[in-house]
């Protein structure tokens, strides 16, 4: 896209309000580049002689002397000691006392140059553009790409995705996926060339696909990572650690050590792990295999031991209370506060749920074969609940009422909608 | 057909729903579900620094190795 607009020059021969479009050939999006210059201020030192009109406005519009320009720019000296010249094309350019010049065309677009040449677009479609004075330019685009141009031609590109694109003046680009922190590094041919990242991770893959260099995790541990891409890769560090995968990418096997305990994990996914928490000097074993089962234990007493479909005991304290297995079935779970739940399977199938607190039950109910739930609420209701969320109440009177569940999700829709309302309310500084 | 449920009910409904949920869960982990015991593991080791100290680095650097294998 390319405007221009014939300039004009006053009698002091400086150009004033010439306005540019040119557009950059470059790899992507490129940014437009508006230039524009309002000459000196001579024309300024004129209003101190101009009749005043009674007019909002004092201006003297004519015709310019300038042989060049035969079709003629208007002029215009404003009250505030502006001075705006408007082209024969419509462009249109006010250069204020302090130097700052708004700018604005017939397509649209509009902007300001502050005195320093910093200037700020706004196009047509919405693109807002910044060039700064070091040369740098910024451009951010309706559907939310935003782009810097250097000096030095380096253009980076963040797409909505969060994809980023950097090119760099030899041809080279970068490309880091939404998510990661780490790019991959091209060569000018498009052939993968390493990783990088701030951090300092600089890898390096050559012709031959060799691979050699230093990954730095966002921690700030590193690790050498050394192999070929055909044939498998070996991450590792001098305190331990060491990961292999083959060249499809599986994991061979994998050990990751510090000085407070190892994970490892074999090429089945099987789990060891030993640690100590250098903090409360908790210690920890862990053993899972997919075959087998989990087993766990720490030196506060919990633990967890069971068979590969999840069958065994367990006991668990955590930060909401203590629950316990048996290997029987038996489910209990206790909170702080000491309210409780009790899950007790029975021979037949079924299975008694029972929920109360420091002074007993308040809540018993059943689970049949099916899964289908009933139990009797602290006001003496019976509620039935169907496997497919079907529900019956019947009141202490007798009297029985069902939902099917698409009124109950109804019912559920309505209530969360207005929390949501009292929320936002409250967010409102009330 | 659309019933307007009481107030009166609405209260019940919902702890109803509640109840079942937990009932649900807890026979998960009575009947055996591994994928349920499995987050009880979690629950606990997530007190202790180092397996999840441990484990971050094991994702990181996979994350890393994801990134050879596109």
């Amino acid at each position: 896209m390319k405007i221009s607009v014939d300039h004009v020059t006053n009698s002091s021969s400086e150009s004033f309000g010439t306005v540019i479009v040119d557009s950059i050939a470059a790899i992507g999006l490129a940014i437009p580049f508006i230039a524009v210059t309002m000459g000196n201020s001579d024309l300024n030192k004129d209003s101190d002689n101009e009749e005043t009109s009674g007019d909002e406005y004092d201006y003297e519009p004519y015709e310019s002397t300038d042989p060049s320009d035969p079709s003629g720019t208007i002029i215009q000296k404003n009250r505030d000691g502006s001075v705006t010249k408007t082209h024969p094309d419509g462009t249109k350019g006010t250069k204020m006392p302090d130097d700052t010049v708004y700018v604005s065309a017939p397509d649209g677009t509009t902007g300001v140059i502050e005195p320093d040449g910093h200037q700020i677009l706004t196009m047509p479609d919405g693109t807002k553009v910044e060039h700064y004075t070091d040369g740098t330019s910024y451009a951010e685009y309706p559907d939310g790409t935003s782009r810097v141009e250097y000096p030095d031609g380096t253009v980076k590109e963040l797409n909505p995705q969060g994809e980023m694109i950097q090119v760099n003046p030899d041809g080279s680009f970068m490309v880091r996926e939404p998510g990661k922190t780490t790019s991959k590094v091209y060569n000018p041919e498009g052939r993968f060339v390493g990783m990088s990242d701030e951090r300092g991770t600089d890898i390096k893959v050559d012709e031959n696909d060799e691979v050699k260099g230093t990954y730095v995790s966002p921690s700030g541990e590193k690790l050498e990572v050394t192999g070929n891409l055909n044939s498998g890769l070996v991450m590792q560090n001098d305190k331990g650690t060491k990961i292999e995968i083959d060249e499809d990418g599986g994991l061979v096997g994998a050990m990751v050590k510090d000085e407070n305990g190892y994970l490892q994990i074999d090429e089945n996914g099987a789990i060891k792990s030993e640690g100590k928490n250098p903090e409360t000097g908790v210690t920890y074993t862990l053993d899972f295999n997919p075959d087998k089962g989990l087993k766990y234990k720490d030196s506060n007493g919990n633990f967890i031991d069971v068979d590969a479909t999840g069958k065994g005991s367990a006991r668990v304290v955590d930060d909401q209370g203590t629950l316990s297995i048996d290997k029987d079935g038996r489910v209990e779970a206790t909170d702080k506060e000491g309210n409780y739940e009790n899950y007790i399977p029975n021979d037949d199938g079924s299975a008694t749920w029972e929920s109360g607190d420091a002074n007993g039950p308040k809540v018993t109910g059943v689970i049949d074969k099916e899964g289908n739930v009933e139990y009797t609420a602290t006001d003496g209701s019976k509620l039935k609940i169907t496997k497919d969320s079907t529900l019956t109440i019947t009141d202490p009177s007798g009297n029985e009422t069902s939902y099917t569940k698409a009124q109950i999700d109804n019912m559920v829709a309505e209530q969360k909608a207005n929390v949501s309302a009292i929320d936002d309310a409250f967010k409102g500084g009330k | 057909m659309n019933k307007i449920i009481p107030e009166a009910h609405k209260e019940s409904i919902l702890q109803a729903l509640q109840i079942k949920a937990s009932i649900e869960e807890k026979q998960k982990l009575s009947i055996g579900n591994i994928e349920a015991i499995g987050k009880l593991k979690d629950t606990t080791l997530e007190a202790y620094t180092d397996y999840r100290n441990l484990k971050r680095k094991f994702n990181m650097a996979m994350t890393l190795i994801d990134m050879f294998k596109d």
